[in-house]
């Protein structure tokens, strides 16, 4: 699971700056590395979490090449939350990971731009609650099809058990 | 009361923002010096043939899409014929594209002769990772001579300057970025001003003098001030005019001649600080 989750990582930033413009919503196009880390850290724990946060604010500073060390930082602290959110609820329901990601981008977001104020806050708000709707969005349908495979492998599994 | 100091869930991802925050300290040293991170650098090495997969994956992607929507319409004009006109749409989007390429190609290499500096072409393996910067990804690094400040344009104008370099792709600085400034001047009048990105697909021209000669439909142009971006290239077209508070300075809102959203080829332009 950890080198899925990695590898879901590497792909997402190989596609970040590939992701069409055409398929932008109010000219805002989702954080793909944002939204792996989500996916990956809800499954992980807090621990778990928290590393790939770190390596994913490692692979989003390098390819934006500017405040490397608050994408590291911000990516860390939202892996940990979201490794924490699945101790404390029951993961299984769709909201869970909606409301997460809806929440962890902007908690992303808002604290990206305190650390590094490249933009101001209120102003940039439309753009943070677009781009948390998106994530949000993107999230939900990973962990569907990545439940579905998982629901899969688990069937073949007991098929061939028998 | 300090117990959650010797909580060992606390103290690693205590532990993980102080490596971001040396991370964060090196990475602005090396930036300083013109220098990008090993980490930095490995990264970008790694992610290298993704992105360059990516781009070829969206290549082939793109001419099919093209393929599809003429094979739908041919599709009703002729039921018949139904699978030869498949093939022969989806082998005429495949042309297409190849034949749009040359022309771009040809009109880019006839830019690259007619440029009076050295350049490298380069292909634009990714573009804006993160929404809070302007910022595009070359496949061009430190192998082909390319060093931070170094100006990148296209057949359409000014695009931005390389700002981090690793030994196989470069990061460029899009005009359009916040952080982004560059002198300019109004090439009819050659009034003098700087052109400020503000992450929208407006630029700023602004500190123009308040008597300075400027009219809505100007051509912008880089003022060659720094050295390292060439005098003269288009950066814009004036779309407003506006007097700044006070009334001691104007500045007027451009459209950049270049879409730098659909950006795929450009130009370094290199060693322009030795001529």
């Amino acid at each position: 699971m950890k080198y899925a989750s990695v590898a879901a990582l590497v792909l997402a930033a190989a596609a970040q700056g590939l992701y069409p413009s055409s398929l932008s919503a109010y000219g805002v196009r989702p954080d793909l590395i944002l939204v792996v880390l989500i996916w990956a850290s809800l499954r992980a724990d807090p621990v778990e979490g928290a590393f790939l946060g770190f390596f994913a604010g490692l692979l989003h500073g390098s390819l934006v090449g500017m405040k490397l060390g608050t994408f590291v930082a911000t990516r860390t602290i939202v892996g940990c939350l979201a490794g924490s959110v699945t101790i404390r609820l029951f993961g299984e329901n769709p909201l869970v990971p909606v409301v997460s990601a809806l929440a962890l981008t902007a908690v992303a977001d808002v604290l990206f731009l305190l650390l590094s104020p490249v933009a101001g806050l209120l102003s940039s708000l439309r753009l943070i609650l677009i781009e948390a709707g998106y994530n949000a969005v993107l999230v939900l349908i990973l962990t569907f099809v990545s439940a579905q495979l998982e629901l899969r492998r688990r069937i073949r599994l007991a098929q061939s058990r028998f | 009361m300090l117990s959650f100091l010797r909580n060992a869930r606390f103290l690693t991802v205590a532990g993980l923002l102080v490596v971001a925050l040396v991370i964060s300290t090196l990475h602005s040293r090396a930036a300083a010096r013109g220098r990008s991170l090993f980490v930095v650098s490995a990264v970008r090495v790694a992610l290298r043939p993704f992105q360059v997969a990516g781009v070829k994956v969206g290549d082939g992607v793109h001419s099919v899409t093209r393929a599809l929507r003429t094979r739908s319409s041919l599709l009703r004009e002729n039921r018949r014929l139904r699978a030869e006109v498949r093939r022969l749409t989806y082998e005429n989007g495949l042309l297409k594209d190849a034949a749009e390429q040359n022309i771009r190609l040809r009109r880019e290499l006839g830019f690259k002769s007619s440029f009076p500096l050295p350049v490298v072409a380069a292909r634009v393996i990714g573009r804006q990772p993160s929404g809070w910067f302007s910022t595009c990804v070359i496949d061009r690094g430190t192998r082909d001579g390319v060093r931070p400040g170094y100006a990148v344009a296209s057949f359409r104008g000014l695009v931005g300057q390389v700002f981090e370099v690793s030994p196989t792709s470069s990061t460029v600085l899009v005009l359009s970025d916040s952080t982004s400034s560059i002198g300019a001047l109004v090439q009819r009048s050659r009034a003098a001003g700087i052109c400020k990105g503000q992450n929208s697909d407006v630029l700023l021209l602004n500190y123009l003098a308040p008597d300075a000669d400027i009219r809505v439909g100007d051509v912008i142009v880089s003022s060659g001030i720094g050295q390292l971006v060439p005098k003269g290239l288009p950066i814009g077209r004036v779309i407003a005019i506006r007097n700044d508070p006070g009334g001691f300075t104007k500045h007027a809102l451009l459209r950049p001649s270049v879409r730098f959203d659909q950006l795929e080829e450009v130009f370094i332009v290199v060693r322009a600080e030795e001529e």
